[in-house]
């Protein structure tokens, strides 16, 4: 197919899916590639605003790479919307992936 | 011609009338030739084109195959990593440009108001390589999966934000859309912000990357670029019988323009004087210039009585000579038209014969080139021009660069659309 343009933005990266990697790590692996920060910041208390420096932007994009990644969609809105830590979105997506 | 401004007092010179002169004190490019105005500069100076076979897609099934890039470009060395994701490679190109420029004037150590510090940053067609990536996306995954940074980074504006945002500039901050002319059009507007009191700094300039399927395609179609895919050196040669079209490249030329007292109060180095702005449009076609050039002649003309300067005065003219049959001889007829007797003794050179035409990037460039070209009393050379076309029978400085001092210098950019910008610049004394 024609070729890739743009920068990479995540949505190009190869889905790794079924390579053992459990949830709470992609989810880690993922902000911290996103954001640009050690994996050791990435701690399940950390708020992804507050405390990682995301802008609401950013906040999206991890989401969407996530979603993506473990091949679900957020169909409610506000679910995301309270998504704060780490550890919240691992929670999150823990439950989706299971269902 | 008609007269474009009404007659002056005897014994008043062009600083009586203008009572905030603008200086360039800062320079920065990302060029096919260069990543740096000085490696730019050595090599346009020996003549040495960046054209070469496509290599940022796979471009076999193309009916042309060739460009100037600036492969070599990483974002690596100005933008951080998390920050340069988020960056069309347009708007790489515009910032990493204006970070040089910016260090290079020296105001990287503040002392300036940055409330009357303001950025604008022209591109003809902004992220389109990103409009490109994430339409796939939406063809194979659907619209929830477009990313949230696709509206920032398609928008041809955002290289112009980007560049506020980091050297934090609060003054004028806008992007000047008019294809080929928008990089020379935001300089000139620039120029005159500073003029009126709007500002005391501009950064100011233009930046493309549209080396991409859509675009190499799209002028393809329309037969504005040269298909010599197998002699991609040989390719972009203005002025020549044999030219076939131009040649697309990528970059970005930006440069800090700010008042005179401004500049001296920091004791600045000053590149040369800005001293006149012309802008006109042709009325004629989307794409072929008018006849005998005449919205380019206007613009030559009105920018020659901006700088108070007789057609004798000028020494150089960095043509827009973008190597296709049309805009060469368009603009030969119109320097002629201009300056009359005067313009066999021009030294007419068109960068593109080495760079390519960056489009929106190309004023931006080409002002950094004729600015140097007053500073080093070197004019650079048309290369490729191998045989004469009695249509365009002006001294382009063929093949060779040429010493000689070059008083004051005309730019000219002619956009698709009938956009005409020129500049002239003159060297500062002091």
């Amino acid at each position: 197919m024609v070729g890739r343009g743009g920068p990479r933005m995540g949505l190009n990266e190869q889905p790794r899916r079924g390579s053992g990697m459990d949830v709470a790590e992609k989810v880690r692996q993922v902000i911290a590639e996103k954001l640009q920060i050690e994996l050791a910041q990435v701690t399940d208390q950390a708020s992804i605003v507050e405390d990682l420096g995301a802008d609401s932007l950013e906040q999206a994009d991890i989401l969407f790479t996530l979603e993506d990644e473990f091949g679900i969609t957020a169909d409610d809105a506000d679910e995301a919307e309270g998504l704060k830590t780490v550890g919240d979105i691992i929670q999150y997506l823990g439950k989706k992936v299971a269902s | 011609m008609g007269a474009p401004r009404p007659a002056r007092d005897e014994g008043k010179t062009r600083e009586d009338r203008i009572l905030r002169r603008v200086v360039v004190t800062g320079m920065g490019a990302v060029t096919p030739v260069g990543l740096s105005v000085q490696s730019f500069w050595e090599s346009i100076v020996e003549g040495k084109g960046g054209a070469g076979p496509i290599t940022r897609f796979d471009a076999s099934d193309f009916a042309v195959r060739i460009a100037c890039e600036a492969s070599d470009f990483d974002p690596d060395g100005f933008i951080d990593k998390r920050d340069a994701r988020k960056m069309d490679l347009f708007a790489q190109f515009g910032v990493a440009a204006s970070l040089m420029a910016w260090k290079d004037s020296g105001l990287d150590g503040g002392g300036f108001d940055p409330t009357r510090a303001g950025a604008v940053v022209g591109s003809g067609v902004g992220g389109i390589r990103t409009l490109e990536s994430q339409h796939s996306v939406l063809m194979e995954k659907g619209p929830r999966r477009i990313s949230p940074f696709f509206i920032p980074m398609l928008i041809a504006d955002m290289a112009s934000g980007l560049v506020s945002i980091m050297l934090e500039l609060k003054g004028p901050n806008y992007c000047t859309v008019s294809s080929c002319a928008s990089g020379l059009h935001a300089i000139g507007e620039s120029m005159k912000a500073i003029e009126r009191g709007d500002a005391d700094v501009m950064v100011a300039g233009g930046a493309e990357a549209a080396v991409c399927p859509l675009a190499m395609a799209g002028f393809a179609s329309m037969g504005a670029i040269s298909a010599r895919n197998d002699e991609p050196e040989r390719a972009s040669r203005p002025f020549d019988l044999d030219r076939d079209g131009f040649v697309l490249g990528e970059g970005a030329g930006i440069v800090v323009l700010e008042e005179l007292e401004h500049a001296r109060k920091r004791s600045a180095r000053i590149y040369a004087e800005l001293v006149g702005y012309g802008a006109t449009a042709d009325a004629y076609h989307m794409t072929a210039p008018a006849p005998g050039g005449e919205g380019g002649a206007r613009a030559m003309a009105l920018a020659l009585a901006d700088a108070e300067l007789a057609a004798q005065e000028i020494d150089h003219v960095n043509a827009h000579g973008t190597s296709t049959p049309h805009n060469d001889r368009c603009e030969t007829e119109a320097i002629k038209s201009v300056f009359g007797v005067h313009a066999a003794k021009l030294a007419v050179s068109s960068t593109k014969s080495m760079i390519g035409h960056l489009l929106g990037a190309a004023g931006g460039v080409e002002f950094i080139a004729t600015a140097m070209a007053i500073m080093s009393s070197v004019v650079p050379p048309t290369i490729n021009y191998e045989t004469p076309d009695p249509q365009c029978d002006l001294d382009y400085v063929p093949n060779q660069a040429r010493e000689m001092a070059v008083r004051a210098a005309l730019t000219n950019s002619f956009g698709f659309g009938g956009h005409n910008a020129v500049i002239v610049l003159r060297r500062f004394e002091g």
